[in-house]
């Protein structure tokens, strides 16, 4: 059976979740929307098997706010161990190193640990965000995700971070929200970027 | 000139991706270090100022709905 670039491979027979998510990300041509559904699918099957739902962070969480402005190719994510790799070794992933593979559906999965290491007061302010009708995922918040980029700009000289640090600003002035100055120049201190910080602000 | 499909090309870019994967290469993410021209850069900050004009992010109680991602997905739930 062909469904939208996909072919039903030995994979997905007789296991219904397998079939739902070749079936939905068959429908989606975007790769920018396919990653999204992805996580959101893999999130909730973490769930239903009594997991804490996977935090998406790094380029992936960039790609969601920005809606595919910023292009990433893998999607970073924190989740439980030994369940996450469970269930991709059912939905037909290799892995190498930290990475999942699966080539039928070309998505990588790039596993960075359970929590997030900017430590519990970042976990507390992570989002949902509803990526299709009925389909959540946690993503970083976009406070700690402008540190994550500041801290890109100063010392992976990333050119671009603090470009795609405004847009993340942006994000927020579109939801009519004020960005938390205190927690982002508490964080910078802890980072050394307030520099990077006073320059985004400023 | 090279006439190309896009489909092909991005069948023939997976596996590319998928063989490389299997020899145990991985694509390392790394930051841009290269600088844009400040035209360039400028230009992709419009860009993504108006994709968040066209779909104007929102709070749905606890939730942030994107709507570049919930638009017309023809989804089920």
């Amino acid at each position: 059976m062909h469904l939208g670039g996909y072919h039903h491979t030995e994979w997905c027979y007789n296991n219904p979740m397998k079939e739902e998510i070749l079936d939905r990300l068959g429908k989606t041509e975007d790769s920018v929307r396919k990653r999204a559904l992805f996580a959101g699918l893999l999130s909730r099957e973490i769930v239903n098997r009594g997991g804490k739902p996977l935090v998406i962070v790094g380029g992936e969480a960039v790609e969601l706010y920005t809606q595919g402005s910023y292009t990433t190719g893998d999607i970073d994510i924190k989740s439980p161990k030994k369940l996450t790799e469970e269930i991709l070794e059912e939905w037909g992933f290799e892995k190498s190193g930290r990475v999942w593979f699966n080539g039928e559906l070309d998505i990588y999965i790039d596993w960075l640990g359970e929590s997030l290491d900017e430590g519990p007061e970042a976990e507390k302010r992570i989002n949902t965000v509803t990526v299709a009708e009925g389909i959540d995922v946690s993503v970083i918040s976009i406070e700690d995700l402008i540190i994550d980029r500041l801290n890109a700009c100063k010392y992976w000289n990333d050119s671009d971070s603090l470009m795609w640090a405004k847009v993340l600003l942006k994000v927020k002035e579109s939801m009519k929200e004020d960005v938390d100055r205190d927690y982002l120049f508490r964080r910078a201190g802890e980072e050394g970027i307030e520099d990077f910080l006073n320059k985004l602000l400023g | 000139m090279g006439n190309y499909d896009y489909e092909e090309l991005k069948r023939a870019a997976a596996e590319a991706r998928a063989g490389l994967f299997s020899e145990g290469v991985t694509i390392k993410k790394t930051g841009r270090k290269k600088l844009r021209d400040g035209e360039k850069t400028e230009l992709l900050f419009k860009r993504a100022v108006n994709r968040i004009n066209r779909y104007t992010p929102r709070r749905d109680g606890e939730r942030i709905v994107l709507p570049y991602f919930t638009r017309r997905s023809g989804l089920r739930s």
